[in-house]
């Protein structure tokens, strides 16, 4: 179905709903009305049993009394039942019994007259003919809110009441029949302009109360706007409230460093005096990328991806690059994920359970952490839980801990301990791409952050095309030397390749290097740090291996920015990649620099 | 000479402790990164004779810190080394008893012009308070009201002023009254602040 379509049957529901509405009003209107008749009936009964007693019997008068006193009662209670309704109302059905319902009183009127008629005396036929001919007129008031109503009414008085009348007088049977029916037809006609009258003005109430009703609702969303936009300035004024006080404490620290210096230090407090600078340094820039980021993320100029994405590769990378730091505390890190397939954004998605696994090793001192990945079939998502062993947050804090700048334990905001907006970029980062975020903790008992994630994929065969296949054949069983003095470097990268699926060889210098070329072959690549032992850097190494073995990819990974190192790996053909090295950029890098050309 | 620092950013502790080596002889510098630390250490070592006071403390408030210091060792000099450097909160430590006040945001010149004064046993208040009327003429002050001056600056109360100088509580009151009486200051805050700005504590 189209959407106009839809919008044309929402708009005829909308009418009939509406029609409905209005014909219940009218209905009850009526009713209203009605449950006074019993009353009216009973002093008309009266003024006429004054007139017609005299020449009917008073038995046959009772009965008639009766009769039309009964009617005009049941037709009142009937009324009442119908308004003390809580229930919706079926307009039609309670329209059709009002109809009959006037039949009923008409006739119980228009027959009792015709039996009356002959008994009377002129004058008294006269004035019990007025009284017949006005009730109808008195009809149309009563029942306004129908044509239908009036007619029967006004017709089940008249026409037994004219009958009789024209065989009492038959040289007036002409005139009075064509009166008659003239006077029916213009009843019923003044009847229908009441009841257009009427369903107009009822309409014009309904069409006030909905744009009454649509303005309040319009006011009410413009005062919550207001208090959104009211919150966010109040939020902003705190991150850059905190912000000023954590770039200034750094900038004091580094101010005092700078009048060490400036008094000539002992030599041997250089080092620490270096270390220390070095420290608050990077506390510095993690700070300031950490804010550009988030500015990043709020002000939208970050357009998430919608592609298919193996979340265990994902995960199982992360947590490759913090099986080291988590070794390093004495930590163990558990992972288990099965494969699942989704719909969205792996940068983002592997920034969320970094921050959150940086998080984890940082607040836990002792004990496990496990990163989970499992499938919730119940609601279609794919669920990420990252549980620590640490010390636990306590409820009140729950919901704070995603706020900028607020750290568990650190009122004193010492730096050493980051800078305090990582959840809140994880918070971010959800709203983003459409993921939730949760934290299940209670003091002592560690705590459990759970990312669910929509949009999963339901085809578990992904085709060959797919993200899901890019993500990871193209680097499955690829081989590759990676060749760095550093030794936790080369250990960490290498866990990182073969988590990929990479066979990798590591060589710690250039002899060693040679010596994997000799022994092993030429690799499908080479990564090579720029700068290792010895007179010959990386780049010259390369070009070295390639003219004494066969060709083969280079990627030259530098922490300086030179412009000769620039040349020697451009006349290398090969790429340069500058520290610091995420993952998905090394990753980017090394697909394309394998890739068939 | 024993120096205390307190101050809860540990590498601005570090920096300090460096700088001071640097600039003075024989220091010897204990640090403490909380008011309880703090305290511990006041109370087994009577001979720190200068204590440098960080006013935002994670767990209290530096300023009732500084009371607690004066009470437990009342001839130690406290000195406050703050990121907040507004005249409010710079009258409250000299009224709470600190003798100087140094700003975190000083540039390394002023810090270590300022650390050099502290370590010499002079007052240093920042320029914003020691601003006007260098040569505005010295009011005339008895060497005995120098040295009670000395004191209050000091933030030592009447009774201690009374025992170093060995005179009455009632005589020490009378030297304070005609302090206040040439120098046209209310209390001891003001006092000290007049006293620094017309260059009275730094020079004989």
């Amino acid at each position: 179905m189209t959407s106009n379509a839809a919008a044309n049957e929402n708009s005829d529901l909308h009418d009939a709903a509406f029609g409905r509405e209005v014909q219940i009003e009218l209905v009850r209107l009526h009713a209203r009305i009605i449950r006074r008749m019993p009353w009216v009936q009973s002093i008309l009964a009266a003024c006429i049993g004054v007139i017609v007693l005299r020449y009917v019997p008073l038995a046959a008068f009772a009965i008639w009394c009766g009769v039309s006193i009964g009617i005009e009662s049941l037709r009142a209670e009937y009324a009442e039942r119908l308004l003390r309704k809580a229930a919706p109302v079926d307009s039609k059905r309670a329209h059709r019994a009002f109809v009959l319902w006037a039949l009923a009183a008409g006739a119980a009127v228009g027959v009792g007259a015709a039996f009356c008629f002959p008994n009377l005396p002129i004058s008294d036929q006269a004035v019990l003919g007025i009284v017949l001919f006005a009730m109808p007129a008195a009809g149309v008031a009563v029942s306004q809110s129908s044509r239908y109503i009036a007619a029967a009414y006004c017709l089940a008085i008249l026409l037994p009441a004219s009958a009789c009348w024209m065989l009492l007088y038959p040289h007036q049977a002409l005139s009075v029949g064509v009166m008659t029916l003239v006077y029916c037809a213009f009843i019923i006609l003044v009847s229908v302009e009441g009841e257009s009258l009427l369903l107009r003005s009822v309409v014009i109430r309904h069409e006030r109360d909905r744009l009454v009703r649509d303005l309040e609702k319009r006011n009410a969303d413009v005062r919550e706007a207001m208090e959104r936009a009211e919150q966010a300035a109040q939020s902003r004024a705190r991150v850059l409230a905190t912000a000023s006080h954590d770039l200034r404490q750094p900038l004091h620290a580094l101010s005092i460093y700078s009048a060490v210096l400036a008094a000539g230090p002992a030599p041997d407090q250089l080092r620490e005096v270096g270390a220390n600078i070095d420290q608050i340094v990077r506390s510095l820039g993690s700070l300031l990328h950490g804010l550009l980021d988030l500015s990043r993320l709020t002000v939208g100029h970050y357009e998430p991806e919608h592609k298919r994405v193996a979340l265990e590769a994902v995960v199982e990378s992360v947590c490759a690059e913090y099986r080291r730091s988590a070794a390093d505390k004495g930590l163990e890190l558990r992972v288990r994920a099965e494969p699942v397939r989704v719909l969205g954004d792996a940068v983002a998605i592997g920034r969320i359970v970094r921050n959150l696994l940086d998080n984890a090793i940082k607040y836990t001192a002792r004990g496990t952490i496990d990163v989970s990945l499992a499938l919730d079939a119940a609601h279609d998502a794919a669920v990420i839980a990252v549980a620590d062993s640490g010390p636990g947050i306590a409820p009140e804090q729950q919901a704070r801990i995603f706020e900028e700048f607020y750290q568990l334990d650190n009122p004193g905001r010492d730096r050493g301990r980051g800078v305090g907006l990582g959840l809140a970029i994880v918070q971010r980062l959800c709203e983003l791409i459409g993921a939730e975020i949760g934290v299940e903790s209670a003091p002592g008992a560690g705590a459990t952050f759970r990312l669910r994630l929509p949009h999963r994929v339901t085809e578990e065969h992904a085709s060959a095309a797919s993200v899901g296949g890019d993500e990871s054949a193209p680097l499955k069983d690829r081989s590759v030397y990676l060749i760095d003095n550093e030794n936790d470097i080369l250990h960490g990268t290498q866990r990182l390749l073969e988590s990929w699926g990479m066979r990798t060889a590591i060589a710690n210098s250039a002899d060693a290097a040679e010596r994997l070329f000799r022994e092993r072959g030429v690799p499908e690549l080479l990564i090579t740090d720029l700068r290792l032992r010895g007179a010959e850097h990386g780049a010259e190494l390369a070009a070295r291996l390639r003219r004494k073995f066969a060709q083969f990819p280079v990627l030259v990974i530098t922490g300086e920015v030179s412009a000769t190192a620039v040349a020697q790996v451009d006349g290398l053909g090969g790429t340069l990649l500058y520290k610091p090295i995420t993952p998905e950029l090394l990753r980017r890098a090394i697909v394309r620099a394998i890739a068939p050309c | 000479m024993k120096i205390l620092l307190v101050d809860d950013h540990a590498l601005f502790r570090a920096g300090l402790r460096m700088l001071l080596a640097a600039l003075g002889k024989d220091v010897v510098v204990f640090e403490a990164a909380s008011a309880d630390e703090a305290l511990k250490i006041v109370a087994n070592d009577a001979q720190i004779r200068l204590c440098l006071l960080d006013l935002s403390l994670r767990t209290s408030d530096g300023l009732s810190l500084l009371g607690a210091l004066k009470q437990a060792a009342p001839n130690m000099v406290v000195v406050i080394v703050s990121g907040a450097d507004d005249n409010v909160t710079i009258c409250n430590c000299i009224e709470a008893g600190a003798m100087s006040f140094i700003s975190k945001s000083a540039t390394p010149e002023v810090l270590t012009h300022a650390l050099r004064q502290v370590l010499k046993g002079e007052v240093y208040l920042p320029e914003q308070v020691a601003l006007d009327a260098r040569d505005a003429p010295r009011p005339l002050l008895t060497p005995r009201q120098r040295e009670v001056l000395k004191y209050l600056s000091q933030g030592l109360p009447t009774k201690l002023i009374a025992r170093e100088l060995d005179l009455s509580e009632y005589t020490i009151k009378d030297h304070i009254a005609s302090i206040f009486q040439v120098l046209h200051v209310r209390n001891r805050t003001e006092a000290v602040i007049c006293a620094s700005r017309l260059l009275l504590l730094s020079s004989p």
